[in-house]
């Protein structure tokens, strides 16, 4: 007889104790990072910025659910008003628009009285002239207030709007009210009525709901997830406790409710939508109500749909179908930021669902959106979202289960790959046994290729979206066809980078008992991902070059361009590999360093499509320099890969400090010059300028000495650079400076007499001497700015942080070269050559003297000697 | 240790050599005098059995037909001749572990580093096991392992060392630890004394 044994664990209890471990897990992970980064800078505090990106991440989510909330009402408004056959051939007004209509017409009438009344009249005085000018004037207001009241939805520039007045004027005078139609476009009627009129805003309003629900669904805890979802070791683990599987994962159900902020913040789309409806009262409770039980819903879900993924699918097949679903819930997120900028986005969906508007029930939107009385009702609408959300949270539940009755062993193949002619050679890893894995993994992996593939192409074609209109610029030339091409080889190599990396997992272990270092195993997957992505790119050009053959040397350079850039490209992406965690969980990219080597990737296909040259060669500078700092950090980082608790962290100031500190002034002042130029004055606009650069270039100063501060490097650590205890007499070292910065300045004055026999170059010249002498005062400003400000920030990140970081990476010339380059990019093209001979001169000067002063002061000498000597 | 000697990680304080070579500075060139089997080896999803072999031949610098060739015989012995070509990451944890054996014989090195190499191993691979190690101490190979059975230990080894928390207790051949005991009792009067 067997031992009565007592019942499994209820599931109360059991999911009560794994989310409390969820939250503990969680706090404990974010503790680890805290005392992680804090035993690396040897201090505790927290710099705050995670904070900082979780409140914009959650202003992100908020806007997108407004807008999209807020487009489904006009664009179903839009729809109804298209798809009704009255408004064809008027001009429409909608009902809450009638009493504007009855003015016009009110005003118009007057007018037409008082100008009876003033040519009937056998004695008119100044008076009743003034009358009927006033009376035109009201009917002129009345008139003006008609045409923003019917003024079609979407973005109107001044001349659309100045179309759209005088075709109402005319039409309201050549035939008075019958010109427009009243549409009711509030919706709440249409319900009440037919339902084949309530048909077609039925099924837009469906449309986007569904969209909306989808997205919600797809989201999961984040975009950024690892598609494979190995199983956590833990798993087994927990599962040997005698509780009912299938409550463990019902735990996991609200996973993402609580990881992601697209969840909670829901009600925002119910409150945008329920505002614009008819409903009485306040909507926010209404929305809070409907919106927070959805979100749970939905998060449970998306979640049950990962669990049968992870249970009923294999290893390979996984990742793709999680991949797809994570890749449409992006899509899905995007879509309000298209929707902002489609004019008549609901008149095409009216047109498009008008034929198959039939089929759809209007019963489930009414229910939803207005209640199922004769009125519209948000407790009504309450209740059915709740009944709504019950039947969502029920399936989710109930596909748990059905994933789980089977036990926790997803299927495996019990076979091998595929023997594939395509891929048969006789000696499969013999030459380059590398890029032969590589490959297997994009053939094997179907997540690999979904991902690699669908993604960058979709953010490439937002990008697009986005910029359409500077793309014009580019008037269908090669360059737009090659500027695509570069932009979408950046996006495949910054997707199909840390995705190969994450293909390693916990193999890694692998690699390095080979007699190769990880960082030339490194290296050669950077070579590897650059070449596929040279191919793509490659292709693309030559297609540009049959179109345009005129130009196909032109095409040529910037394929020579993108050979560098790729593989800067390359190099950063494999910058961010990390190991395994050591319960063998994926760990992402560090998130820091990933928006590091964000910076300034797109700026060379921006560049080379709008035909902006110096930006498309600061963009391959830029990535150059990136690469290697980004490098320095992974030489540093690699001995502790596997035990980052050893980590030390490259000296400060490193490259990568420099790079982002330039990066962030540069941006700085950008953003604040745009901000002057779209508010300011233009006459006073270069006085704006100068000011802002002078303190914007300060405040980075400063706020670069307190983080540097904070990792107990100091002003004098900057400034002085001893070696050995060597110094150099000082005045010696300034006088050097003046008759270095004089030469320099010398010289560039030469080079530029000489462009001048170029004519375009003649012309840019003269154009920049008017501009500067344009105003009264406008030297002096220009002068003390160059002179007294621009030399001290400018020595200070570009010598003191990024030529001495550089020089300690690559000590020899060729780190005065890159520093110089790159201190020159950020000043106009035509002075590239001259400024980064004073970048080189001055690199000399900094390590001849070992210390700044010097080069301020030849810097100061050579902009007071261009600035002044030739005029 | 192993991670040590592997040059996974950085020692704090002091050196390791492997045939004079330091294991952390020199680790690219130790790769090639050493072959690892880790606790727990984990491959990739995405390839086979044989694959792995021939893309660590290749990684050795050696013909991967040829390596792998060489080691037909023993893979035929560990009866892995059919799950060489099914994905490694669906092998059970026995033949994960004799595919890392596999790989680490690879590229005959002088010296094998495994790391409990028979823990989850059944009756008869870790015979098996036992008999290949004996058979490639016989033919020169130095091989260091990791194990917490005594037994094994006594039957297999020439040469112990006792580690408790980070500390060498005991070190050299089993004659000199024993001193006329059970290893067992030396191990456990070493290890509770501390």
């Amino acid at each position: 007889m067997s031992t009565q044994l007592p019942p499994p664990t209820p599931a109360r209890r059991v999911m009560r104790l794994l989310w409390q471990t969820a939250r503990r897990r969680a706090a404990g992970r974010e503790l680890r990072q805290r005392e992680l980064m804090g035993r690396r800078r040897k201090e505790g505090a927290d710099s705050g910025l995670g904070g900082l990106m979780r409140f914009f991440m959650v202003l992100i989510v908020c806007f997108i659910h407004g807008i999209l909330g807020w487009n489904m009402i006009q664009a179903t408004r839009d729809a109804v008003t298209s798809s009704n056959p009255e408004a064809v051939g008027h001009i429409i007004l909608s009902s809450e628009d009638q009493a504007v209509l009855n003015e016009a017409i009110a005003r118009q009438t007057e007018l037409n009285q008082r100008k009876q009344a003033l040519a009937a009249s056998t004695h008119t005085t100044m008076a009743d002239r003034q009358e009927v000018i006033e009376a035109e004037k009201r009917r002129d207001y009345a008139l003006s207030q008609l045409a923003n009241r019917s003024q079609p939805p979407g973005k109107s520039n001044s001349k659309a709007r100045q179309a759209h007045r005088a075709e109402v004027e005319r039409r309201f005078r050549s035939e008075g009210s019958a010109a427009f139609v009243v549409v009711d476009r509030s919706l709440g009627n249409l319900f009440t009525q037919s339902s084949r009129q309530a048909a077609v805003p039925a099924a837009v309003l469906g449309l986007f709901l569904g969209w909306w629900l989808t997205m919600l669904v797809c989201q999961g805890e984040g975009l950024e997830l690892d598609v494979q979802r190995r199983r956590h070791p833990m798993w087994e683990w927990l599962l040997s406790h005698p509780i009912r599987p299938v409550h463990a994962f019902y735990t996991e159900l609200l996973a993402p409710c609580m990881a992601n902020p697209i969840y909670f913040t829901a009600p925002i789309f119910f409150w945008s939508a329920f505002r614009l409806l008819p409903f009485n009262g306040p909507v926010w409770p209404a929305a809070l109500l409907v919106g927070l039980p959805l979100a749970v819903a939905t998060s449970a879900v998306g979640k049950s749909l990962e669990t049968v993924a992870l249970l009923r699918l294999g290893v390979r097949t996984r990742g793709a179908v999680l991949g797809l679903v994570s890749w449409f819930g992006y899509i899905a997120m995007i879509l309000p930021f298209f929707l902002l900028q489609f004019d008549g986005f609901g008149r095409l969906l009216g047109g498009l669902l008008g034929s198959v508007s039939g089929w759809f029930p209007v019963w489930p939107v009414r229910a939803l959106l207005f209640g199922w009385g004769d009125a519209p009702s948000l407790t009504q609408v309450t209740v059915s979202w709740w009944l709504f959300s019950s039947a969502m949270a029920l399936g989710a539940i109930g596909l748990t289960q059905r994933a789980t009755v089977h036990g926790l062993q997803a299927p495996t193949s019990g076979t091998g790959p595929a023997s594939s002619r395509l891929l048969a050679v006789r000696s499969r890893f013999g030459k380059n046994p590398l890029q032969r894995k590589e490959l297997l993994w994009l053939w094997r992996d179907k997540g690999a290729i979904v991902q690699v593939l669908l993604v960058p192409l979709t953010i490439a074609a937002t990008q697009a979206f986005h910029f359409r209109n500077l793309y014009r610029l580019a008037d269908n030339s090669w360059s737009l066809l090659s500027g695509v091409a570069i932009i979408c080889g950046t996006y495949l190599l910054l997707v199909l980078g840390p995705r190969s990396l994450a293909s390693e997992g916990g193999a890694l272990w692998l690699s390095l008992t080979w007699p190769r270092g990880l960082e030339d195993l490194l290296k050669a997957k950077a070579r590897l991902w650059s070449r596929i992505a040279n191919w793509v790119v490659g292709c693309i050009l030559a297609v540009s070059c049959l179109f345009f053959p005129a130009d196909w040397w032109k095409i040529a350079l910037v394929g020579a361009g993108w050979l560098i850039f790729s593989r800067t490209l390359a190099l950063k992406a494999v910058a961010l590999v990390s190991a395994p965690s050591s319960s063998g969980e994926a760990e992402p990219p560090n998130r820091a360093r990933y928006w590091i080597a964000l910076i300034g990737t797109l700026a060379f296909g921006t560049g080379v499509m709008l035909h902006a040259w110096h930006v498309a060669i600061m963009g391959i500078v830029f990535s150059s320099l990136v690469a290697v700092a980004m490098w320095q950090g992974l030489r540093a980082r690699l001995p502790y890969l596997f035990d980052p608790w050893s980590e030390k962290s490259v000296p400060a100031p490193s490259l990568l400090h420099a790079t982002v500190g330039i990066a962030l002034m540069v941006e700085g002042v950008g953003i604040a010059v745009a901000l002057a130029s779209a508010f300011g004055n233009p006459a006073t606009l270069w006085l704006v300028r100068s000011v802002v650069y002078g303190v914007v270039g300060s405040i980075a100063c400063i706020v670069m000495l307190g983080f540097l501060k904070e990792r107990n490097v100091d002003f004098g650590d900057i400034v002085r650079w001893p070696v050995d205890g060597v110094r150099f007499p000082m005045r010696r070292g300034l006088a050097l400076a003046v008759m270095l910065g004089g030469a320099t300045a010398v010289l560039a004055i030469v080079y530029m007499l000489g462009l001048r026999l170029i004519p375009t170059a003649n012309e840019a010249l003269d154009e920049a001497a008017r501009f500067a002498t344009q105003y009264a005062g406008q030297k002096f400003w220009f002068a003390l700015l160059a002179v007294g400000m621009a030399p001290l920030t400018e020595e200070y990140f570009f010598r003191g942080l990024l030529y001495r970081s550089l020089d300690r990476e690559l000590g020899d010339w060729r780190a005065m070269v890159l520093s110089a380059a790159f201190f020159a990019i950020f000043h106009p093209p035509l002075a590239w050559v001259p400024v980064a001979a004073l970048g080189v001169v001055n690199a000399w000067l900094f390590k001849k003297t070992r210390h700044l002063l010097p080069c301020v002061i030849c810097h100061a000498t050579y902009n007071a000697v261009v600035i002044f000597l030739p005029g | 240790m192993f991670r040590l000697l592997m040059g996974i990680l950085k020692a704090d304080a002091g050196t390791m050599t492997i045939d004079g070579r330091d294991c952390f500075e020199d680790r690219v060139m130790a790769k090639r005098l050493v072959g690892f089997l880790p606790d727990e080896p984990v491959f990739y999803s995405y390839l086979s059995g044989r694959e792995i072999l021939e893309l660590s031949a290749g990684m050795h610098d050696l013909d991967p037909l040829v390596a792998v060739g060489r080691l037909d015989s023993l893979i035929l012995r560990l009866g892995m001749q059919e799950a060489m070509a099914q994905y490694a990451d669906d092998y059970s944890r026995g033949m994960k572990k004799k595919l890392g054996l596999l790989l680490a014989l690879l590229h005959q090195p002088p010296l094998l580093v495994l790391d409990e190499p028979t823990n989850g191993l059944d009756v008869e691979s870790t015979r098996l096991f036992f008999d290949l190690m004996r058979e490639l101490a016989n033919a020169g190979t130095t091989i260091v392992f990791s194990t917490h059975l005594m037994d094994q230990v006594e039957r297999l080894c020439s040469h112990a060392a006792i580690l408790h928390q980070g500390r060498l207790l005991a070190a050299g051949t089993l004659t000199e630890i024993r001193a006329g005991r059970s290893l067992e009792d030396v191990f456990v009067e070493l290890t509770s004394t501390r």
